[in-house]
């Protein structure tokens, strides 16, 4: 075959080498990004798991509530002035 | 031969030579015309042909940005977001399906009359929503009905964890999460973050089949927080609702501020509203009355025009005023005292809180001097806090021209400030002559401060204030036992369209502790007390005293004010 044949038949083998490759990496960037999707998408529940519970968690520490719970339950109250001793480092 | 030939040469010639030439013309030209279909589609119109494409399976979907967090000075939440799905439907889709209208509508608990006929009057769209913000059990319920044309998302919804303790100060959003009241307006655009886009695909049916590229990456919005400290904050609204009952008061407000950085510690306010419950919302409610409203400061305003009168030399501090009878003639204007005070030097006067020693003292100061004293403490002017919808009150955009407004603005009438501009001006004298802004957010370093007063004058002015609290001081219920407090008490009448009211008053009390080294500063105001008692002193005074002791023990500020008897034994054991 003639030196310009080659040439041809070489650059028609990688106009179809680039081709697949480039669907090759269109392919791999989707899947890459539908997993970026799944971690994203796994951090906002993280995040509103951790939201929840810190709701959660203002909702039990209430001051109301504990306060109520302090006083009623467990029978506790403010110390007198007379009853507090103050200690003064020396 | 010839005439065989010529017989026969049609024959031979076939067709005729314009019918081969036509067919092949035809046929050469049909490739040419795909050629140039082809050409145009793929050339020419590519564009527009791919854009037609994508637009039928290739969306741009907006990605949420995550709304910041509200929280105290303590990192404790005061506004969360937290996820909730919403449900919408194809209206022409789901009243394809009678029955799954059916199952839709009673999970939604509405009639399946009433959806029916909400939906057929939407019929052209392609997007209406059933309800927002469902409740989990009813999302899952909606979920496993699977109904055609039924969709649910995500969405944030904001919950407010310190509820009607704070309402007005954190404010709220609306129901797309952009801020419309309070922190939640003030900080809007720190806390929403930026909304980001991503391209998916989507099938015929508007699922989402995959994301094919993020356009651009949501940025959450920022945490915020406030200065407020959630535990004196709960403690300053239990002791004004508690006054507001036992009061019978229309409205109350307190301000907690650390006297060193000017940080708002509490902010509360009576009546309140649940934030989560909006609907029975009532315009006054939603009022931050400890920065919007401005009130006569009254007798709150004289220990600064004793420092005007002081600091242009105009008095000095030992001069006895005569305030009998406990009337005072300016012009045509008598001023009054609640009593016959008698001959009171300029402690007496703050002590006493006599109008008629405030009037003399502000006659012999000098208009302009009087005028700029009382203005370098804030009056008339923002307190430059941060939050949203806050007044600067009125002042007297000169200085006042005859006695009569001269005597009546030294004991606090014809100006009006809010609780929180008279709580930074207490702060200024707290703090040893320096003013310094109000803010509503944490501060990492007290924020630069202005000089309005002599630090030893300032000194002077905070042991008067101590008298007002001593024994025969208006304000001495106002005491915390082991404490050196300094205050002022106030009452006004309120000024009401076309006069003042005989029988309505704004009880106050303004004070700092301890008053040996002030850490924390608090306004009281209680609006309308309707009792047997209605002073500043009776009314406002417990509340601070109430605040202040539990706040003084939570931030674990030693008392400087011990008798010799419960004096600090001084720890031996142990002792290195």
């Amino acid at each position: 075959m003639s030196r310009l044949g080659w040439l041809a038949g070489g650059v028609a083998a990688a106009v179809t080498a680039s081709a697949l490759a480039l669907v090759a990496v269109q392919h791999e960037y989707r899947a890459t990004f539908a997993t970026m999707q799944q971690e994203l998408e796994r951090r906002d529940r993280l995040r509103g798991e951790w939201r929840k519970l810190q709701l959660e968690q203002s909702a039990l520490a209430k001051h109301g509530r504990v306060e109520r719970l302090a006083r009623e339950e467990l029978g506790m109250e403010l110390p007198e002035r007379s009853e507090i001793v103050i200690l003064e480092r020396p | 031969m010839v005439s065989r030939n010529a017989r026969r040469k049609p024959m031979l010639e076939g067709p005729p030579r314009w019918r081969f030439i036509s067919v092949l013309a035809v046929l050469l030209l049909a490739p040419v015309a795909i050629l140039l279909r082809a050409l145009d589609l793929q050339v020419i119109d590519s564009e527009h042909l791919r854009s037609e494409a994508q637009a039928r399976h290739l969306h741009t979907v907006e990605m949420q940005a995550h709304r910041g967090v509200i929280t105290d000075r303590h990192g404790e939440p005061l506004a969360v977001s937290s996820p909730v799905q919403s449900a919408w439907a194809h209206p022409a889709k789901l009243l394809g399906d009678e029955a799954a209208l059916k199952a839709v509508a009673s999970a939604l608990e509405r009639s399946a009359q009433g959806l029916r006929s909400y939906l057929q009057a939407r019929r052209d769209r392609e997007f209406v929503y059933l309800e927002r913000h469902l409740a989990p059990a009813t999302a899952d319920r909606l979920a496993r009905l699977e109904a055609p044309g039924l969709h649910l998302q995500q969405e944030s919804q904001r919950f407010y964890p310190a509820g009607k303790v704070a309402a007005q100060v954190v404010g709220f959003t609306d129901i797309d999460g952009r801020g419309l009241a309070g922190a939640e307006l003030a900080f809007d655009e720190a806390l929403s973050g930026r909304d980001g886009a991503k391209r998916v695909i989507r099938d015929r049916h508007g699922r989402t089949v995959e994301g094919v590229g993020l356009l651009r990456e949501p940025q959450p919005g920022e945490d915020v927080a406030l200065a407020l400290d959630r535990h004196i904050q709960y403690i300053a609204y239990r002791e004004l609702k508690r006054a507001v009952a036992s009061h019978d008061a229309a409205a109350a407000s307190a301000v907690v501020l650390d006297a060193t950085t000017g940080e708002v510690l509490a902010m509360a306010n009576q009546p309140s509203f649940n934030p989560h419950r909006r609907s029975e919302l009532e315009a006054e409610e939603l009022r931050n009355r400890a920065a919007a409203w401005t009130q006569e400061p009254g007798s709150l305003i004289k220990p600064f025009t004793v420092a005007a009168a002081l600091s242009s030399a105009a008095i000095r501090e030992d001069r006895v005023l005569e305030t009998s009878p406990g009337t005072f003639q300016v012009g045509d204007h008598t001023v009054r005292d609640i009593a016959d005070h008698g001959s009171l030097d300029v402690a007496g006067v703050i002590k006493e809180s006599s109008n008629v020693g405030a009037a003399k003292i502000a006659l012999a100061t000098e208009p302009r001097a009087l005028w700029e004293g009382l203005q370098a403490f804030g009056f008339g002017a923002p307190t430059r806090s941060g939050l949203a919808g806050e007044s600067s009150g009125i002042f007297l955009p000169a200085p006042p021209r005859g006695d009569v407004q001269r005597a009546t603005l030294s004991y606090g009438y014809g100006v009006t400030a809010t609780p929180l501009q008279l709580a930074r001006a207490y702060a200024a004298l707290a703090q040893g002559g320096v003013i310094r802004p109000a803010s509503i957010r944490a501060l990492e370093a007290p924020p630069e401060g202005r000089r309005i007063l002599d630090a030893e004058l300032a000194r002077r002015l905070r042991r008067m204030l101590e008298g007002v609290v001593a024994p025969g001081g208006t304000g001495t219920q106002a005491a915390i036992p082991g404490y050196r407090v300094a205050g002022k008490t106030g009452t006004v009448h309120k000024s009401r369209p076309g006069g003042y009211a005989e029988d309505d008053y704004i009880a106050s009390f303004v004070g700092f502790v301890p008053a040996s080294d002030p850490r924390l500063v608090m306004a009281v105001t209680i609006d309308e007390p309707r009792g047997e008692e209605h002073y500043g002193g009776q009314v406002a005074a417990p509340v601070f005293s109430r605040v202040m002791s539990e706040a003084l023990r939570i931030l674990n500020i030693p008392p400087d004010g011990l008798s010799p008897r419960d004096a600090p034994a001084v720890a031996e054991e142990g002792a290195s």
